[in-house]
């Protein structure tokens, strides 16, 4: 056998050695690993952090941008609520007024000429009760409120105009009854007996003059409500749209950093 | 054409352990383990010893995975941080001593034997030589590094390099003739 030069011998067993590391090998590198790791962030971790940070932010001032925008309108319903509840009461009070001056005419027909003062006296009382009812009322408004909120958005952005013109609607309204109490007055001067015929025909002038104004004035608030719904509808879409981008670039990100890691 | 694969794959795993996925990591420790195990065997004393200079060594390779490039063999690479984490670890244990001084006969003959040696037989041999000539033995003989690496790699001078290799050799033979493993025929 011819002899081995033992340098080139040593090198060429040494050159494919393998040995077997131990069974918890892996194991202890990955804990050396992960406690390095833990030190020294990969950069696109941060990145994932800000971005999240970034996107918690812009969600949250969505939500308080949009909570102040609910506040704001909650505000407003409160204002607006009594004007209306006045307005259903003042129709209210014309009605029963009406069937007062139509009672008292059944009265004056059958036996005497009519005490105005007793009249006026009963229609206070009738008064009085319609503020009883006006608890009952306030809850019917308030269970309105939200049907009525719509047509209510656009006084909301003029309050102070809407109420005068409330409050200019309650002076027509006691103008009216005050023009038929002056023509009932008008007609008892000039004959003892007024007919209920007469005063019938008054009243209907007086409530088609009312209802005709009140149709003309719900026509205009209907425009402005319309052109209200609208812009609530743009902004509520896009807002969605906004939401949708974000949701679309956190899945992307997330799928990115999904697949990075496998 | 297996070579060209297996080089394809190391670098779909390289790029995918550099960006920390663990299961490209343990891949590649899986892959490379066993052998780096060898080359740390050669300077440690025992296996325990080796796999713990291993596990350090691959911690560093992990974690400057990004420093290596494309153009050098990975494997090399490894096998080049194994090498200075096991130096490093014997400078630590104070075992690399080596006493300045020029060469003493550098005009050696080789030594032959006359029958193959068992890979634990050379390991023996190997392990019973004292820490700063077996560091240059293995260097020079089995890593292949010049006597300017060494001295470098070592902080010492070429002549000590050569001096501690002259001293390795000769303590191999001398083992080696008490075993009467030396081959004295004609070469």
């Amino acid at each position: 056998m011819a002899p081995i030069k033992l340098e080139d011998h040593i090198r060429e067993e040494f050159e494919e050695r393998e040995i077997a590391p131990s069974a918890g090998a892996w194991d202890k590198l990955e804990a050396q690993l992960d406690k390095e790791q833990g030190k020294k962030r990969p950069l696109f971790i941060w990145y994932a952090i800000a971005a999240s940070i970034v996107g918690i932010v812009f969600i949250a001032s969505q939500f308080f941008f949009n909570e102040d925008a609910t506040a704001k309108q909650q505000l407003v319903d409160v204002k607006i609520k009594t004007p209306i509840i006045k307005e259903v009461l003042t129709s209210e009070i014309l009605k029963t007024e009406t069937q007062l001056v139509n009672e008292t005419q059944v009265q004056e027909s059958k036996v005497a000429p009519v005490n105005m003062e007793q009249a006026q006296r009963s229609s206070i009382a009738t008064l009085e009760k319609n503020k009883s009812q006006k608890v009952q009322k306030e809850e019917i408004a308030v269970n309105n409120a939200n049907e009525v909120r719509l047509a209510v958005q656009e006084r909301a952005n003029l309050p102070i105009e809407h109420i005068s013109e409330v409050i200019n609607k309650e002076m027509e309204l006691s103008s009216k009854v005050d023009e038929v109490v002056a023509a009932v007055h008008k007609m008892q001067e000039e004959r003892s007996m007024v007919s209920a015929a007469e005063i019938d025909a008054l009243l209907r002038n007086a409530q088609r003059d009312l209802a005709t104004d009140r149709i003309l004035n719900e026509i205009k608030i209907d425009a402005t409500a319309l052109l209200e719904d609208i812009e609530f509808e743009l902004e509520k879409s896009f807002r969605d749209k906004v939401f949708d981008a974000l949701g679309d670039n956190f899945s992307k990100i997330r799928t990115a950093v999904v697949e990075r890691n496998n | 054409m297996k070579l060209i694969s297996l080089h394809k794959n190391y670098n779909k795993l390289i790029a995918k352990a550099v960006k920390g996925n663990r299961r490209a990591q343990q891949e590649l420790f899986e892959l490379f383990a066993p052998k780096m195990m060898g080359v740390c065997r050669k300077y440690m004393k025992n296996n325990d010893l080796a796999e713990e200079v291993m596990l350090t060594g691959f911690l560093k390779v992990f974690t400057n995975l990004e420093t290596f490039n494309d153009l050098g063999s990975f494997e090399g690479w490894i096998r080049r941080i194994m090498v200075n984490e096991s130096i490093s670890q014997l400078r630590k244990e104070k075992k690399l001593r080596f006493e300045d001084e020029t060469a003493l006969d550098t005009q050696e003959h080789a030594t032959y034997i006359e029958s193959k040696l068992e890979v634990d037989e050379i390991q023996n041999l190997i392990d019973a030589l004292p820490a700063g000539y077996k560091t240059v033995f293995v260097l020079y003989v089995i890593e292949g590094y010049k006597h300017s690496e060494i001295a470098e790699l070592l902080h010492i001078t070429e002549g000590t390099s050569k001096s501690q290799l002259s001293k390795a050799r000769k303590m191999l033979q001398t083992r080696l003739t008490q075993e009467n493993k030396i081959s004295y025929g004609t070469h």
